[in-house]
Formats: C-alpha cells, structure tokens, sequence
C-alpha cells in the first residue's frame, strides 16, 4: 500500500498536540554498526561517509551530513564478540573530534587497556548543519 | 533506478532517499594513511550506503562544500554551522566510478596534510590498496606503517 501522511500536528491519547516537526527532529540522526576486529567492517549505517581504523581500540566515524556543533548527542554501545549468547565486556568512549566526527574508542572493562570490540555500535540525535 | 531531482533538498532527506532506494556497496578499496609520524596506520573504510550514493549520482554535494565547512569551523569564534545551505542548496554531484568516489572520499575524510602533499613528500603517506592486501590479523596493530619500500615500485 503506498500513501503519504501530512499533518503538523499529531495528537496524543490525552489530547495534547505535538508538532510532527518535534517527532521527526528527535529521530536518531546518523547511526552505525561496524566490527572492530580483523579486517573492519561496516555493517549497518546512516549518513556515514567512512570509518577509520586508528589503531588497536580506536577509530572515528566521519559524517556525510556534519551536524551543526559538536555539542550534540552520542549513543554508544559496544561488545567484545558478537558470539554467543550474553555480550561480553568491553568499554566504549566517545567524542566529537568536530561536527563532521566522532572519535569512537573501546577498553577492556576489566584491565583498562585498548582492546578491539566485534560489536561498536553508536546513535547520534540532534541538530544537523 | 533514477535518482530524483534533488536540487535545494536537504541532504539528510536525499540520503533518506537513498537508504530507502538503493543497495548498499561493500568496496573492496582501502586507504592506508599516515598523519603523524609518531603514530601508527590509519585505515579509511567506505561506507557502503555511502558508497551507493556516489556511484549513484545526483544525491552528494561537491567536495569543496565539505571544505567550506571545516574552514568555517576553524574560526576561533565558531558556534555552531551558518552556512549548512551548501550542503543542501549546492548542485550535487553526478555518478562516480568507484575509483572516483575513492578519490573524492580522500578529500572528503583524510586530513588535507595527507592528500594535498602526498605527491611532494619524501615519505610515502597514502596508499590505496584492496582489502586483501592488509594484515590478516591484528597483532601489533599500534605499530602498522606503510612499507616505505612501496615508494620504489
């Protein structure tokens, strides 16, 4: 079925109206998904141009879209391996090195040292330039 | 499938098109860089719904957009964007070939130190290689350089 829905106002069950302009700016900007062991690679994404693989731990994210300061929001997770049947441990870190990029590294939760992740994984939301 | 005429259309909205209409490219191409001397290889690795735009057309703004933009970030008193309108408002650019949008994606996402004076320098800085041809594992990666033995073939 196709169709478009346009309206600026959306509803809720208790009867207060919303912009539908407020829905669609609070969506997740840019997201990814890579793996961060052996030879890196990307998985899933959105408004992404590349990933850097900056060393043991350590790469950047680069954005098609820069988003309009670097004052805006990252959502990070990550994991050690992508086997098994419960996430094993591994720390992520985030920054934006600029609005165009986001600087995205993993630890070893337990011994603090660099350490690949096979799952990185990060959200951001906010405004775009 | 032809890609709509997107001239003034915000550029998330023209990469929303994309994601929707278009299937991802897994390149095989890698860039092998060096910034620092003091610090170790730095892999480039195209993203693949980025990868489909370029080889697309009609959907990623020029390169000297991108440039614009970090000059405007540069400034000391630099807020936020004012001039995001030439990521959206410029002309896109057509269909690349995979070898073009690597190059373009060079300019786009290495530091200009590396791929304005690659040529110049006395030290090999950049290459571009196929995925294949990097280390199978890991180990040592904190110490990767590129081969300077590569300058003489």
């Amino acid at each position: 079925m196709a169709g478009k829905i346009i309206a600026d106002t959306i509803e809720t069950g208790a009867g207060a109206d919303i912009s539908t302009s407020y829905v669609v700016n609070g969506s997740a900007k840019a997201w990814f998904h890579f793996n961060g062991k052996n030879t890196v690679a990307i998985k899933s994404s959105f408004l992404c141009s590349s990933i850097s693989d900056n060393g043991t731990g350590n790469y950047h994210v680069t954005l098609t879209n820069a988003m309009t300061n670097t004052e805006q929001v990252i959502l990070t997770g990550t994991g050690q391996t992508d086997a098994g049947n419960y996430p094993t441990d591994n720390d992520a870190f985030v920054n934006f090195h600029d609005s165009n990029e986001v600087q995205y590294a993993t630890r070893d939760s337990n011994g603090g040292s660099d350490e690949d992740s096979a799952v990185c994984c990060g959200a951001i939301l906010g405004d775009t330039a | 499938m032809q890609t709509p005429s997107f001239k003034g259309t915000h550029l998330w909205d023209r990469l929303c098109w994309a994601k929707e209409n278009l299937e991802a490219y897994q390149s095989d191409y890698r860039v092998v860089y060096e910034d620092s001397i003091d610090e170790c290889a730095k892999i480039l690795v195209p993203d693949p719904n980025w990868m489909a735009c370029a080889l697309q057309g009609g959907i990623l703004p020029p390169v000297w957009v991108y440039h614009e933009l970090a000059k405007d970030e540069a400034q000391e008193d630099f807020k936020k964007h004012t001039r995001g309108y030439l990521l959206h408002a410029t002309e896109p650019v057509g269909a690349m070939t995979e070898e073009e949008a690597i190059e373009y994606l060079i300019m786009k996402d290495c530091p200009d130190s590396v791929w304005k004076t690659y040529k110049e320098s006395n030290r090999l800085k950049m290459v571009i290689c196929k995925k294949e041809q990097l280390p199978k594992t890991r180990e040592w990666r904190n110490a990767w350089k590129i081969n300077q033995d590569l300058v003489a073939a």
